[in-house]
């Protein structure tokens, strides 16, 4: 009884990428399949020829390529840091103690202490 | 994870970084190839392999194993390629019957190409689908087993199996069309 060797099994043989069982299934059935030996010949003969034309190709020649360019994360890292710089400076001038006082204005103890240091100025 | 990466890159010792540039050039010529028979063309090829050697030494921390290089850059210039492909839309492909007309003009690029690979296998190549010339190219120019194909392109083994199976069955189609126009004798007429 002969076994059906499909393309893909054909292929993969040639490409030295099916199991020794599967090698040795394959060239039994070589030796009685005339057309399938032709058959793996000729894709042979092609991946062959494929190689070989593409070797042929002028390549430009090799230009080392030297990496200038900045990193991505530097703009973003940059805006963060300004960031972060305006709120704390804002948090700062927000909650310093004379900056309370002076946002808050003159309360009624300071206002009477500032009258009575006035009035006896005047005496 | 990327900013370790960029910590790697940062302290990675020269010793390393030389290596990095031996092995990038000594890949140089295999990506030329690969990236011409991706890409069809002698100027976009060589806009891939710059774009892929770029972006190798951008990530080079990513790295482990020098014994991948290969593997890793090929990689590297299919993920490229593929954004290329999909969002800018700059490797458009040329019709066929322009190619024809560009031929019998005698274009500088052409001609150059013409002369770089056999013209049959060329053109019949440029006729099969991305899918089918990348796994062909990635076997056969590169050396890549199914499992490197595999990975680098990140599909099941069985669809490259079935990739390159069916890719060159088409190719060996294409290439026995264009034999037999090539042998295509036209009789003389008799007066």
């Amino acid at each position: 009884m002969s076994v059906v060797i499909e393309k893909y099994q054909m292929h993969a043989y040639i490409d030295g990428e099916l199991s020794s069982p599967e090698n040795i299934e394959i060239e039994q059935a070589m030796e009685s399949d005339e057309a399938l030996r032709e058959e793996i010949i000729q894709i042979s003969a092609l991946k062959r020829h494929l190689k070989d034309s593409y070797q042929l190709i002028n390549i430009p020649p090799y230009q080392p390529i030297v990496d200038n360019k900045k990193p991505g994360w530097q703009l973003p890292k940059s805006a963060v840091a300004a960031l972060f710089v305006g709120i704390l400076l804002g948090f700062l001038s927000t909650n310093m103690p004379f900056n309370k006082a002076f946002l808050s204005g003159p309360n009624q103890q300071q206002l009477a202490e500032k009258k009575n240091s006035t009035s006896f100025r005047l005496c | 994870m990327k900013l370790t990466r960029k910590v790697v890159k940062f302290f990675c010792s020269v010793q390393q970084r030389e290596r990095f540039n031996i092995e990038l050039e000594a890949h140089y010529e295999r990506l030329y190839r690969l990236a011409f028979a991706w890409t069809h063309q002698s100027c976009l090829a060589q806009d891939l392999v710059q774009a892929t050697m770029l972006k190798a030494l951008e990530s080079q921390g990513g790295l482990d194993n020098f014994d991948q290089f290969g593997a890793w850059l090929s990689k590297i210039m299919h993920n490229k390629f593929i954004d290329d492909l999909r969002y800018n839309r700059r490797w458009e492909w040329a019709d066929e019957a322009e190619v024809d007309d560009c031929l019998a003009e005698g274009c500088t690029e052409s001609k150059l190409i013409q002369l770089q690979t056999q013209d049959a296998l060329h053109t019949a190549m440029g006729k099969l689908s991305f899918e089918h010339r990348q796994a062909i190219s990635l076997s056969d120019l590169q050396g890549f087993s199914y499992q490197e194909i595999s990975e680098i392109t990140s599909t099941p083994i069985g669809t490259v199996m079935s990739r390159i199976s069916r890719g060159r069955e088409k190719l060996r189609l294409l290439l026995d069309k264009s034999h037999s126009e090539q042998r295509k004798v036209v009789p003389l007429r008799g007066y």
